[in-house]
């Protein structure tokens, strides 16, 4: 098997290795040799886990070989955030003043993965701390600002999960594992114009994960297709009584006897002021596209300060978890320079206005599910913008003020949300729709993604 | 209130207040930089609460905790 194999998604990869075209130990040496040689040039590798990656790759090999399978991501190699746990291997954060610490035990996203037989291959660039302290341009890692592969010129990856968007667009990885506490596993989607999957809050343990905002964080799939982010939910998801924010429903992905149309769609209203032109046209070729899949209407959100509960409980959440490097002057030693700062009045934020947030929360998530439950998915861009030049500040490029809440109210609520690609826009940088969805229904938004892949792929 | 309205900017009592808050829990020293930023965040910060506190809640709003009671199985 050659190098033209790599952006194969994980469903081919399966298929060319129960073929006998390649072998899992072929396909992680080629996605190594990729890693050191393209994935640097993205700044999407922080390490190669050389030696664990062999060693998975020859049992996997050994155990297809006996007739032993594992499932659809046996023998596939793939990168993970770097603030996944990785026994023997740094877990950096992304930030400079974290490089050298280890962990002695895997994730628990990590630990299902080689049950379910897949490789890890690398520990992927991201911005420093998931973004917790404020980055306001792409230069916020310790491994560089994320480059998006896509495009004619330098742009950036998107963020926070900068490395896992770039690493599966640049097909450097079989797939990827993101995180995601507020936009950062769909917008390394919408930049590298990739497929990335946000689950409900709850749904994947979150045990040996830096945690950024305890409340919000939440670890989902990045893949080249909706499809493969299902499969590699279905490896991930479920209970762990290692994380009391994990919740006890089980979770399945039925490959087969997905929906493929009959949905019900909602676009929100306004979704396509104050965006790119393109980004609107694209939107509305593919509304055109789902309309034959479905029923489409207009929707608003209720008018909720979910921009404001979000800050809140991010803030003061970040705060107590990053008070030691902050109090103690280490956040001195993060890249972005307005990092060395920005978090620091979190630490004065009164827990009586914490707390208030909470409990606003709670209506927001009764509201939203109120509006939720009347459909399959409400659809928006998942951003106004294509990615943004590396040398220009994201307020300088789109300001945030004009974004809309769905990102926001989706977040504080803990929504699920897919963001997969719809075109080309500005500077040759794809364009993304966003299917969110109501709580616990990945499947439907997988299914309603997946069948708008299908019709739209040749 | 929702996203779109802006409190007004605080009194600087509370925003000096915030702001010593914050220097009294480092370990070091801030440059006039460093304290400008502080300075705006806190700004920022007091907008947030008060925008929170113009939303009306009831006793009886309870908040989200994770907080669940532990009990070793056996």
């Amino acid at each position: 098997m050659t190098n033209e194999r790599h952006d194969s998604t994980v469903i081919e990869l399966g298929r060319l290795l129960r073929a006998g075209e390649t072998t899992p130990t072929e396909l992680t040496r080629m996605y190594i040799e990729r890693l050191d040689v393209v994935g640097r040039r993205y700044n999407a590798v922080v390490t190669i886990t050389e030696e664990r990656a062999m060693r998975e790759a020859r049992q996997a090999e050994a155990e297809l070989n006996a007739g032993f399978d594992r499932g659809p991501l046996h023998g596939i190699p793939y990168g993970a955030k770097d603030l996944l746990n990785a026994a023997g291997y740094p877990t950096t954060w992304g930030a400079i003043p974290f490089q050298d610490q280890q962990f002695p035990a895997d994730a628990q996203v990590i630990e299902r993965l080689r049950d379910a037989g897949a490789v890890l291959v690398a520990k992927l660039g991201m911005v420093e701390l998931a973004g917790g302290m404020g980055y306001d341009q792409p230069n916020a890692s310790l491994t560089g600002p994320g480059i998006s592969p896509r495009g004619a010129a330098d742009s950036w990856a998107g963020g926070s999960s900068s490395g896992s968007g770039s690493a599966v667009a640049a097909g450097v990885v079989g797939f990827a594992i993101g995180s995601e506490t507020h936009g950062s596993i769909t917008s390394p989607a919408n930049n590298c114009g990739i497929s990335g999957l946000r689950p409900t809050f709850g749904r994947v343990s979150r045990r040996g994960a830096m945690a950024l905002s305890w409340t919000m964080d939440k670890l989902g799939p990045m893949c080249r297709s909706a499809h493969d982010c299902g499969l590699v939910l279905d490896a991930i998801a479920g209970p762990d009584p290692g994380d009391p924010s994990a919740s006890q429903r089980a979770y399945r992905y039925p490959a087969s006897a997905m929906r493929t149309e009959g949905f019900r769609f909602a676009i929100l209203a306004g979704c396509t002021e104050n965006v790119q032109p393109e980004v609107k046209a694209n939107f509305e070729a593919s509304l055109a596209i789902l309309e034959q899949m479905g029923t489409l209407e207009e929707v608003s959100l209720p008018d909720l300060p979910y921009n404001d509960v979000a800050r809140v409980i991010i803030d003061a959440e970040k705060a107590a978890a990053f008070e030691e490097l902050m109090t103690s002057g280490s956040v001195r030693g993060l890249t972005a320079p307005e990092d060395r700062v920005n978090g620091l009045a979190s630490l004065a934020i009164p827990a009586t206005v914490y707390i208030r947030a909470l409990r606003i929360r709670r209506k927001l998530c009764v509201e939203l599910d109120a509006v939720f439950a009347r459909y399959d998915a409400i659809l928006a861009p998942t951003s106004p913008t294509v990615a943004s030049p590396l040398d220009t500040n994201f307020d300088d490029y789109f300001p945030r003020a004009k974004r809309s809440s769905l990102g926001s109210a989706a977040n504080v609520a803990g929504l699920p949300g897919i963001a997969i690609p719809n075109g080309i826009g500005e500077r040759g940088l794809p364009t993304s729709i966003v299917f969110t969805g109501r709580a616990w229904e990945e499947n439907t938004i997988l299914a309603a993604a997946k069948a708008y892949q299908e019709r739209t792929w040749s | 209130m929702s996203d779109h309205e802006t409190p007004p900017e605080p009194a600087a009592d509370r925003i000096d207040a915030g702001v010593a808050a914050v220097v009294a829990e480092l370990s070091y020293d801030l440059d006039d930089a460093g304290r400008a930023a502080v300075r705006e965040r806190v700004i920022g910060h007091l907008k947030l609460g008060d925008a929170l506190r113009a939303f009306p809640l009831e006793n009886a709003d309870e908040p989200d905790f994770i907080f669940r009671v532990y009990r070793a199985e056996g």
